[in-house]
């Protein structure tokens, strides 16, 4: 059975979960003495001793590459490509915003915005299963867009006057891991580049 | 004990990765130069800087590996850089080495950027005598420290701004002479004579270096005298950093009472600093050890060749960054 290395650390939290066939085996946001750690190795020995297994079992590695804080991404994409390139192991490099979108996704479209430096922020409209927006732009100009738009869920960190709070800013390592197990099997190439923000 | 150590360098604009024997022979190295990145900001971008690493760091640590016909099995450490330095630059190199060494089943240390360059000397020529007075110079650091063996080091003194390298650039910026700074200023500096007073901050107290007010009186007098010749306002300025670099490697001399001067880092390469620590060191009667250009500016050979002590002496390898590592910290 697959075992698949799932990252996510594009809301400020590094997280670690290891997914065996389509069932999350491990997940270190539950485990209490990694509460706080930035040590993706420490998390992923925990991991693997956790479910009784080594780094010859992984053949998908899945790294959300942003956007959102700027170190705690690039580290975990420097972690995943690094494990990648010293095992032959696939990286998938997979956007928040589409995990953000899968996560919440009901019968609305979802607004998601996301802190970048003032005065800008990242913005996203996830509709029929796909993300349909992405930009890197000021908070107005997203806030203005979002005032033409009907109804919608919000998701991510930042609160939009007038409207329920953000659903979540992180997606759930089930739903991750869903994403990974459907996406095609990217190259022995493939890395994860995080989506940065553009300097003015 | 044989083998090789894969040295990583990223604290700053140069992703750098190189392959290096105890005995300080380099196999393979590579570094990718950012400096086309940062040219335009007149500094180093750090955001820039850290994306470029990611960029650059796996295809230059498979491009040395290939060049060596290295393989992981070959490797006794990896070496990488953890202070000081930029704190996303250091990121990059440390989550990549943590990552090479679990895929590889190979220690990874965390290695103090300073004690890199102080074994710079030992790469591919001649070894220190010790004790040693040893002079780092360059656009990241300016320090003076006495080692008393190839571990133990006493600093005695830093800089409280700018770094001796720093001000070489400002000033060359200040006369339009282009980047690098340094080269550029040595060179008009050979042309001109040093007639103008320039101040030499804290040349006669202790170990401490300060080169801001130094700059700052540069600008003072460009501005007052546009018409100030180039040549002669740069031979000043090198005059000035020369005066205060040797006062206290004259002092540090007289005190500790070294078996070698060592000067190393970029600035180590200015003809006028060369000549006068010779006359220093002559003095004293002391050998001065001064590390072929290639080794004097940042680079992962020097790193590599610092993690062989860290090895031998059984520490346990530690890969959290620390950006303001100091000196005696290993
Ligand atoms: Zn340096």
């Amino acid at each position: 059975m697959t075992l698949t290395l799932l990252i996510q650390a594009s809301n400020g939290v590094p997280s670690l979960a290891l997914g065996r066939g389509d069932e999350i085996v491990f997940d270190s946001a539950a485990e209490e003495t990694l509460s706080g750690s930035r040590d993706y190795r420490l998390m992923l020995e925990t991991g693997l001793a956790a479910i009784g297994s080594d780094l010859s079992e992984i053949t998908l590695i899945a790294c959300d590459i942003g956007p959102g804080g700027l170190g705690v991404t690039r580290t975990a994409a420097a972690f995943a490509n690094g494990l990648s390139f010293a095992r032959s192991i696939p990286v998938l490099p997979l956007p928040a915003f589409e995990l953000l979108g899968a996560e919440v996704a009901r019968d609305k479209p979802i607004a998601i915005l996301r802190r970048a430096a003032r005065p800008h922020v990242h913005f996203g409209i996830y509709a029929d299963g796909k993300l349909a927006l992405y930009e890197h732009c000021t908070e107005q100009n997203a806030l203005d867009q979002l005032s033409d738009m009907e109804d919608y869920d919000l998701a991510g960190n930042i609160e939009v006057a007038g409207h329920i709070a953000p659903v979540t800013n992180k997606a759930t390592m089930e739903t991750m891991l869903r994403l990974a197990l459907s996406a095609p099997t990217p190259g022995p190439e493939s890395r994860a580049w995080p989506i940065v923000e553009v300097l003015e | 004990m044989s083998g090789l150590i894969l040295g990583i360098e990223t604290s700053c604009d140069d992703t750098s990765v190189a392959l290096v024997d105890r005995t300080g022979h380099v196999a393979a190295i590579r570094t990718v130069s950012q400096f086309e990145i940062h040219e335009a900001f007149g500094g180093v971008y750090p955001e820039l800087a850290s994306r470029a690493h990611l960029e650059a760091i796996l295809p230059t640590v498979e491009g040395v590996m290939a060049e060596a016909s290295v393989t992981p099995s070959d490797l006794t450490a990896i070496g990488v850089t953890r202070g000081p330095g930029l704190i996303g630059s250091l990121l990059v190199g440390l989550a990549t080495a943590e990552a090479l060494s679990m895929g590889w089943n190979v220690p990874a240390y965390g290695v103090n950027h300073l004690r890199g360059h102080i074994r710079s000397v030992e790469l591919e020529s001649g070894r220190t005598e010790f004790p040693a007075v040893i002079m780092l110079v360059s656009g990241g650091h300016t320090l003076i420290a006495e080692l008393k063996d190839a571990w133990s080091y006493r600093l005695l003194g830093t800089t409280r701004d700018d770094s001796v390298g720093e001000s070489y650039d400002k000033v060359a910026r200040m006369l339009s002479l282009g980047m690098p700074g340094g080269p550029a200023i040595d060179r008009a500096a050979k042309l001109g004579t040093p007639v103008l007073r320039l101040p030499r901050p804290m040349k006669n107290e202790g170990y401490e270096f300060s080169f801001s007010g130094l700059k700052s009186s540069v600008a003072r007098h460009i501005e007052q005298h546009p018409e100030v010749s180039i040549e002669d306002m740069s031979a000043s300025f090198v005059a000035a950093c020369v005066d205060v670099l040797t006062a206290k490697a004259d002092r540090a001399l007289d005190e500790c009472k070294p078996r070698s001067l060592v000067i190393v880092g970029g600035v180590a390469a200015s003809p006028q600093i060369r000549d006068a620590m010779t006359e220093v060191a002559n003095k004293y009667g002391v050998e001065l050890c001064l590390p072929p250009m290639k080794w004097a500016t940042d680079n992962a050979a020097m790193i590599a060749m610092a993690t062989w002590d860290y090895v031998e002496r059984g520490l346990q390898p530690d890969l959290m960054p620390k950006p303001n590592l100091s000196l005696e910290t290993p």
